[in-house]
């Protein structure tokens, strides 16, 4: 089995007679972030993996960020996680999506070169106080009423705790498909992680099954690319943390190319030893990211599908073919590469396969990701049914905040939906049943307008630096931002241009051009006119940074809309607030449906609101719920006024 | 304290007091069946689920016999409320009918409250929020035809309705989230001008349900009409023929009626209040008496006027004040007909001559023959239902929460269709039609967000 390195070289004894505070299961994106958050807040930490070289390793496409996930790691550098930084080391190839549309869907971007990644992430968790990386697997845990005591490794070794992160990702039980063949696998060359699902069966938890694919890896020498459309890096490259002062790595293109009917054809060829179509994998693989046989047979019609040839690295040869994530046979994989533009003579370094694992369905955790059933004891990343290295790391953040906080005996750290993408990923996973893996989209976001990339600081930095993750010196930064823009408002509401200031232009910028001198704000509103050529007419000193100039503009443009939304959050609050007693039983309100009412019992909403949110509960179940609670409400309020 | 408790047996009167040679009685909860059998000659079982069981109604002493009836027992959950539940099919007699409620209510049923019973199917899940609402209006309906507006609601017509408007919003907001979510690459993937032609479309869907509300609402609470007009011109008499009974008294003594008649009919399927009036003297005095203003609130709390004159007779000054008053405080507020009575009795030469501009309002009736009469009538469905007459199979909407959801829709829909004029951004466009989305979601109950990715997933190729 597994060796027991401990990796900061003490004796394994000393290890592992020591009680810790939290152990965190698991190396991977969420894994790093719980321990870090653990240690860094004080805690006692031990990282228990199967093994300390794969720590930080990207199991699929080397990139962090993208639409929506963007937001989540700026979200996650604001409370002061590691992911940011991490990318901003390694990052090869930056770019900002969605710049066409509005400052809202913006979202940054990076590849990562992917054995960087991974060693800047060993670096930091080697170099942490408090932090021990002990190689083994977690194969159960001893509870005692209701509360976690110990990790159990490699079947038989105690490792005391107080609280206990599962970060497994998708080795429970992992299994690897390539066309008809199968194996046990966690990911591409790592065994799975057994018996712990078993263990937490047994305790009670219920446990299903997902999928998840990747595609082939070619060597890049292998690949003509004349003649295939380039994709350029922006220049100069965004970064992601707001700590990060600028990118110094040299960056990398990546290339476009498109799918021809012939390899369609080859694709189809090979469906009847596809593990997918021949009902071998019964887990369900996420429809957003279906795999290129998917493609071809669900839309048939469709004539060629976009592909990224993505580089791995800067020193390594490996590209990844993205948008081609398959599970078909090798013979197969290599000619249907073969027949797609500039890939006629590819050659495969590492097959694209599926993925099958053991996830845990997320209504057995809390907002604080902590299980309803078993106190100390954390679900974080794939476990509960995500997909994505940010999605992960935003869990392992928050899973090790918690477990923190409540050894702490504070007050947890919730996020509400209104505040952070992390609030809407976590309030998703409770109240809605996952059916496939769960990743961030914007519009999961209702309230998407007031959480941008780039005011991610404003938003969350107060809370990272309340619960002691984040330098004082870097919320004065944000503080010192909140000032600028502040006076910038204010400057902008003072000012009116001239005719003769502001009539060139207008003239340049297509604009109707005004007669008499006409406020500063009230000119911002014109979305064809950018907000420096204004301020640079009306003698506003510039200087300002561009995230301060976005933030203004925005504001200002969409003053009536971010009225709306408010009111709309103040509306949400309203409902979020009207809080079900933890004693509330809902088998004494008969008028339930039975599904709702399980769904209920499942969940135990803390609110009325989130009781809303649960999948499966209907509307007039919620009907039903508040006049139940109302005469709940009296029933207590009677009862004390009797007693008192 | 009001008792409102679901605990109990509740029991009413289910059919309209006073109307119909059957009335249903109806009784709800867990003890209706043993309470039934205390009074019923016969002893029902839970067996007889849904029989209709013929047999006699007695006192709870047995001492008399108050009707002969047909009961029927539906056992729960398979009755209207969800409960156990009875109804005695008796003769309309409202003596009887109280009698059989107080027995009922003497070995322990409590007389429900309004709409309760619905409230039970609603809380039992017999019906979903906009059924619900639908049969509260049913209670309330007077007429075939806001009954007929109501069942259809019942069936799920509203909802299948704003069903299909709310289909053709999330494509359309699905073809805008997409371009957001998962198209890394900054080109446009939907039609502007397409999707602006699709929204136009729907605004125009929106636009002709809201307008049946104004229809709607008056079918569903009914419509007040006010009779007005100098003392002896014919009011009351017009009242009798149009209710088709001899409802106020009428005699050729002017100022018959001292004060207000009210009486329920039916013009055309609109549930009519009429209400007749004490002769225009002295509404006129009341109008100096009271002000002007006070007396306007009094013609504008009704839906219709009917101005009458006396076709045979040289118009007076008081006729005159009152046309004066017509002309230029009443019209534009409040719809009004010109009504000239006796028609039978002949035209007046210079009678048209002081209704000079109100012409197109005139109509000649004779309350006596009943000539014109179909005519009048006629015009009185015109004049409140506009130009938007009903057609029999549509779609109405009665019901206030739902014009209000369907107006805030419409609202953001046209904020769309401006905004996508206007080059507004994406993210906000796509705000505006989540919130067309989530008003109609109101009506029906339902929650957008994962109904929108669940369109995207099953109709478009994205992921790389
Ligand atoms: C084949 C494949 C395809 C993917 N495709 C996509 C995709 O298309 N899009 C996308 O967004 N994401 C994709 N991902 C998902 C992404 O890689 C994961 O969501 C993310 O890495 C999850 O992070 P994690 O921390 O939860 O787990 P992982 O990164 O999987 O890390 C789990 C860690 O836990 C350790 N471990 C597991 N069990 C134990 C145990 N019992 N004891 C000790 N240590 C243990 C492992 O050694 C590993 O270090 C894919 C992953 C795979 C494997
Ligand atoms: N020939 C004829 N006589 C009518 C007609 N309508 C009403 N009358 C008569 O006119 C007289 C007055 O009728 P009412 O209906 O009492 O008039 P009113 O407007 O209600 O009068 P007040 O209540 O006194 O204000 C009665 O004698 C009726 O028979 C009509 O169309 N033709
Ligand atoms: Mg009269």
């Amino acid at each position: 089995m597994y060796r027991e390195v401990d990796v900061s070289r003490e004796t394994q004894e000393v290890v592992l007679n020591r009680a810790y505070d939290i152990v965190i299961a698991g190396g991977g994106h969420a894994g790093i972030e719980a321990a870090l958050a653990a240690a860094r807040l004080g805690m006692r930490t031990a990282l228990v993996t199967l093994r300390h070289d794969t720590i930080g390793k990207m199991s699929c496409n080397p990139a962090i960020g993208g639409l929506a996930k963007g937001h989540l790691v700026r979200e996650i550098d604001a409370l002061g996680g590691e992911m940011a930084k991490l990318t901003d080391a390694v990052g090869i190839h930056f770019k900002m999506l969605n710049k066409s549309k509005g400052p809202a869907v913006w979202s940054p971007r990076a590849q990562a070169d992917r054995l960087a990644y991974a060693r800047a992430a060993q670096r930091v968790i080697l170099d942490q106080n408090n932090l021990k990386v002990i190689e083994a697997s977690v194969t159960g845990l001893q509870v005692i009423n209701g509360q976690v005591q110990a990790a159990v490794l490699n079947g038989n070794e105690v490792l005391p705790c107080r609280a206990l992160i599962l970060t497994c990702g998708t080795f429970l039980n992992g299994k690897i498909y390539i066309g008809l063949n199968t194996f046990a696998s966690g990911r591409a060359g790592e065994l799975p992680a057994r018996g712990l699902t078993e263990a937490l069966v047994d305790l009670g938890f219920v446990a299903g099954r997902l999928k998840t694919g990747t595609p082939p890896r070619i060597h890049r020498d292998s690949v003509d690319f004349t003649g295939l459309e380039e994709q350029k890096p922006d220049n100069p490259a965004v970064p992601f943390s707001f700590q990060t002062k600028g990118i110094s790595r040299s960056q990398v293109s990546c290339f476009i190319t498109y799918t021809r009917p012939e390899t369609h054809e080859l694709l189809k060829s090979g469906l009847d030893r596809s593990p997918m179509y021949t009902g071998m994998i019964h887990g369900t693989g996420p429809r957003y990211c279906p795999s290129i046989e998917d493609k071809v047979v669900r839309f048939a019609d469709k004539e060629r599908h976009q592909l990224f040839l993505e580089p791995e690295g800067i020193n390594h040869p490996e590209i990844y073919v993205n948008g081609f994530a398959t599970s078909l046979p090798e013979d197969i994989q290599l000619k249907a590469l073969r027949s797609v533009p500039g890939m006629e003579k590819a050659q495969i370094i590492r097959l694209g396969y599926a993925v099958e694992y053991d996830f845990f369905p997320s209504y057995q955790v809390q907002h604080t990701l902590e299980t309803h059933d078993i106190g100390g004891l954390y679900f974080a990343g794939q476990i509960n049914g995500t997909s994505g290295y940010e999605e992960a790391a935003a869990q392992g953040l928050m899973a090790g905040i918690n477990a923190a906080l409540k050894l702490r005996q504070q007050d947890p750290l919730i996020l509400d939906r209104s505040e952070a993408y992390i609030g809407v990923l976590i309030d998703d996973l409770i109240n809605k049943t996952i059916m496939e893996p769960y990743r961030m989209f914007t519009s999961r976001a209702e309230f998407r307008l007031l959480l941008r990339h780039d005011n991610a600081d404003l938003r969350l930095m107060d809370h990272g630096h309340r619960i002691g993750l984040l330098p004082g010196e870097v919320l004065e930064k944000m503080q010192l931002k909140q000032q600028r823009i502040n006076s910038l408002l204010e400057k902008t509401a003072k000012i009116n241009l001239s005719p003769v200031q502001f009539n060139p232009l207008a003239a340049e910028h297509k604009s109707t051009p005004i007669s008499q001198s006409t406020p500063l704000r009230q000119l911002m509103r014109r979305p064809e006119i950018p907000l420096q050529a204004l301020l640079e007419a009306g003698g506003v000193s510039n200087g300002y940074h561009d995230d301060e100039l976005v933030h203004v503009e925005f504001i200002t443009k969409y003053e009536g809309y971010l009225k709306r939304q408010k009111e709309l959050v103040a509306k949400f609050k309203k409902i979020e607030e009207r809080p079900i007693p933890a004693d509330f039983d809902y088998r004494s309100v008969p008028s339930l449906s039975n599904e709702s009412r399980e769904k209920l019992l499942q969940v135990r909403p803390a609110s009325l609101g989130q009781a809303s949110r649960i999948s499966g509960v209907r509307h007039s179940d919620i009907t039903v719920l508040m006049i139940f609670l109302e005469k709940y409400a009296r029933q207590k309020s009677d009862v004390s006024r009797e007693t008192s | 304290m009001k008792r409102f408790d679901s605990e109990d047996t509740i029991v009413a009167l289910s059919t309209p007091y006073g109307k119909g040679a059957i009335a249903v009685v109806r009784m709800s909860g867990s003890q209706s069946l043993s309470l039934v059998n205390r009074l019923f000659s016969r002893q029902l079982k839970k067996q007889d689920h849904r029989r209709a069981v013929p047999g006699e109604i007695w006192t709870a002493s047995r001492r008399q016999m108050l009707d002969e009836c047909v009961t029927t027992f539906f056992q729960g959950p398979q009755s209207y409320t969800g409960e156990d539940l009875v109804e005695i099919s008796c003769h309309g007699n409202p003596v009887i009918i109280d009698q059989i409620i107080q027995e009922l209510i003497q070995l322990g049923a409590r007389v429900a409250q309004p709409g309760e019973f619905t409230q039970r199917a609603f809380l039992n899940h017999k019906m979903d929020l906009s059924q619900a609402e639908a049969v509260a209006a049913v209670i309330e309906a007077k007429t075939r035809r806001g009954l007929a507006c109501s069942l259809r609601q019942l069936e799920g017509g509203i909802s299948q309705t704003i069903g299909s408007i709310r289909d053709e919003l999330i494509q359309l907001a699905s073809l805008l989230e997409i371009n957001l979510d998962f198209n890394e690459d900054d080109i446009q993937v939907y039609e502007k001008k397409a999707v602006e032609t699709r929204a136009l479309n729907l605004l125009e869907q929106i636009d002709h349900l809201l307008h049946t509300y104004d229809y709607g609402r008056l079918y569903q609470e009914g419509v007040k009409l006010l009779l007005l007009g100098k003392p002896n011109v014919g009011k009351s008499s017009l009242l009798n023929m149009l209710a088709q009974k001899d409802r106020a008294l009428v005699s050729d003594v002017p100022g018959t009626t001292r004060d207000y008649i009210e009486e329920f009919i039916q013009i055309e399927g609109f549930p009519i209040q009429i209400v007749d009036t004490a002769g225009i003297r002295e509404t006129l005095d009341m109008i100096e008496d009271m002000g002007v203003k006070r007396a306007l609130t009094h013609i504008e709390s009704s839906d219709l006027v009917l101005a009458i004159f006396e076709s045979h007779r040289q118009l007076d000054r008081d006729d005159c004040r009152f046309i004066e008053y017509l002309k230029s405080n009443v019209k534009g507020k409040v719809p009004f007909i010109v009504v000239l009575n006796k028609q039978d009795l002949g035209r007046d030469a210079g009678v048209l001559e002081h209704l000079h501009g109100l012409e197109t309002l005139l109509v000649e009736v004779s309350a006596k023959t009943g000539a014109n009469l179909p005519e009048l009538k006629d015009r009185i469905k015109q004049t409140l239902l506009g130009d938007s007459a009903a057609e029999q199979e549509e779609i109405v909407i009665t019901n206030a929460r739902h014009k209000e959801a369907l107006d805030l829709s419409r609202k953001a829909l046209q904020k769309f269709v401006t905004g996508i004029q206007s080059g507004v951004d994406e993210v906000i466009l796509a705000s505006e039609l989540r919130s067309a989305l989530d008003y109609l979601g109101e009506i029906v109950g339902e929650i957008s967000s994962e109904d929108l990715l669940n369109h995207i997933f099953g109709q478009f190729c994205i992921g790389k």
